[in-house]
């Protein structure tokens, strides 16, 4: 665990040496505060659902961008070779490396938390649906998260990595709409995969553990798999 | 200390080292020495864990590779071909994370930070931006790393690649310092390296050893070993000059050239013994005038390209 912390330290240093990290920060709030003002204006109402579902979107796409150098840039470097022959366990390095992208992002979703409190202060919001929804952010955020750094063990070029992170996330937001084609047990299956289906019912209000579940279940699957590739790739 | 046995090593069907074994005692320095893709990284990737052989064994400070990896991790020091730099951050608090991650107490590490930077004579630069340093003080910055947490086993992957003379002098100095008591393997293609710093040198060729022994054992193995050539004064004739000069102990193979008012006879000396005081009373005996009398010893060079060369 010591050595986990090590890693991510190093890694939110160099997050913040670089100015990737501030440039999506700073975008991706003005984008939600955008969204925020846009959607309320419109509706008049002091609810976050119309706004969880754009930022996931938006976040979806601009997540790659945090997670892609984290493992490839290590690859290209050659320091990748440094870690493996130093006292640390591979599953050692990627929860670290994991880590640092959570905290990251954990430092955006607080500032987000700016907007609930707007509407407590000039309306009377239903508090729970609000919370559930950040809560169903943060899950699908981490889950993002995971898989772009999945994806940047793939490939030493972190252009590519972030393609790749883009696509597979997008293909996870939509593969609901195949499951409503397919119907059926299997329909109803490949629907339960989907990112976007899961997000719903966080954001009605409705905390189910199946789909925090769900979200657990995707960030460990691809944690692992990440370990699997680093240690595949070398015998 | 390290101890390789049978070590095999494929990529794909590709043979990378076949059946190499050889062993270090503690204290010494190993040169690993052999054209480029012969083999040597792949052998210290195996040593340091970062590979698997695909079979044979090797075992460092007594801790087998494969099975107790993290073992063997924690007592070596490793500097690979491609340093292990992270360019954006700060010589002290690169070493600082080095430190940390291979588990240097927390009260110890500042003092071996310290005296990894002395050693390396890194202290003038603790505040500079790694990716902008000279690529003499990266190399130095990489081996103040693998000093770190005191290791007993160095495995150096061509320590002086990219300097220029007087940076290869300095790193080869600090090499011979660094070694002390520890154990170190240093790899190279060049090899005034390998005969100016290591007491033991290993030569690969195309993933096999070609040969195994200590710098002067390998001269000496090589055929001739070392040449003695004599100027005599006068334009004598051959074969007399000839049979005199075999009759010396240890004398190989004698040729006699006549060079204007002069003549040069090279001698070859078969064993280990010198035989220079012989060359000179056998020159008395005769009553011939020594002009010159040089020794030539065959330089590793010559050694290494003889091993190494093959008729195709």
């Amino acid at each position: 665990m010591n050595k986990v912390w090590v890693i991510a330290k190093r890694e939110l240093k160099s997050y913040f040496v670089s100015p990737v990290a501030y440039v999506v920060i700073g975008l991706f709030l003005l984008i939600s505060g955008y969204f925020f003002y846009v959607i309320l204006a419109s509706s008049r109402m002091a609810e976050a659902r119309g706004i969880i579902m754009n930022m996931s979107f938006t976040f979806m796409l601009m997540s790659p961008l945090i997670t892609m150098r984290l493992l490839s840039e290590e690859k290209k470097l050659g320091t990748i070779e440094f870690l493996f022959t130093s006292p640390i366990k591979v599953s050692e390095i990627v929860a670290g490396k994991y880590l640092a992208a959570l905290i990251l992002f954990l430092a955006m979703v607080v500032i987000t938390f700016q907007y609930p409190l707007y509407l407590i202060l000039f309306g009377k919001p239903d508090l729970g649906p609000i919370f559930t929804s950040l809560l169903g952010f943060f899950l699908l955020g981490g889950t993002y998260l995971a898989v772009g750094l999945f994806a940047s063990s793939l490939s030493e070029n972190q252009l590519i990595s972030a393609i790749v992170g883009m696509v597979v996330l997008i293909f996870l937001w939509v593969i609901g709409w195949a499951g409503d084609l397919i119907g059926g047990g299997a329909g109803n299956f490949i629907s339960s995969l989907s990112m976007m289906n899961n997000l719903e019912n966080l954001g009605k209000g409705v905390l189910d553990a199946g789909n925090i579940f769900y979200y657990i279940a995707m960030i460990f699957f691809f944690l692992f798999i990440t370990v699997k590739r680093l240690e595949w790739k070398r015998w | 200390m390290i101890e390789v046995k049978k070590l095999t090593k494929f990529y794909g069907p590709n043979r990378a080292v076949e059946d190499v074994s050889f062993t270090v005692e503690k204290g010494q320095i190993l040169g690993l020495l052999g054209p480029n893709g012969a083999g040597k990284t792949t052998i210290m990737r195996i040593l340091t864990g970062y590979f698997q052989p695909t079979s044979g064994s090797a075992t460092v400070a007594g801790f087998d590779v494969v099975e107790e990896t993290m073992e063997v991790k924690k007592r070596i020091g490793y500097l690979q071909e491609v340093l292990p730099l992270y360019h954006e951050m700060v010589v002290s608090s690169y070493l600082e994370f080095v430190a940390e991650l291979k588990g240097v107490p927390k009260n110890d590490r500042k003092k071996q930070i310290r005296k990894a930077m002395e050693l390396t004579r890194t202290n003038d630069v603790s505040n500079r931006i790694i990716g902008r340093l000279s690529r003499g003080y990266k190399q130095r910055v990489g081996l103040a790393q693998a000093l770190l947490n005191e290791p007993e086993v160095l495995i150096l992957d061509e320590p002086t690649i990219g300097l220029d003379p007087k940076q290869i002098i300095e790193i080869r100095e600090l090499i011979k310092n660094m070694a002390g008591e520890r154990t170190v393997i240093l790899s190279s293609h060049i090899l005034p390296e390998v005969s100016m710093t290591c007491n033991k040198v290993v030569i690969i060729d195309a993933g096999h050893i070609v040969a195994e022994d200590t710098q002067e054992g390998l001269l000496q193995k090589s055929e001739g070993g070392d040449r003695v050539s004599v100027k005599l004064k006068g334009n004598l004739t051959g074969e007399d000059i000839k049979k005199e000069f075999t009759k010396i102990n240890n004398a190989g193979i004698v040729s006699v050239k006549n060079e204007g008012s002069s003549t040069v006879i090279e001698v070859v000396r078969a064993g280990s013994i010198d035989i220079r005081e012989d060359i000179f009373r056998t020159a008395v005996k005769n009553d011939w005038v020594i002009l010159e009398m040089k020794s030539a010893a065959l330089s590793l060079e010559q050694v290494f390209l003889k091993l190494t060369t093959r008729e195709e």
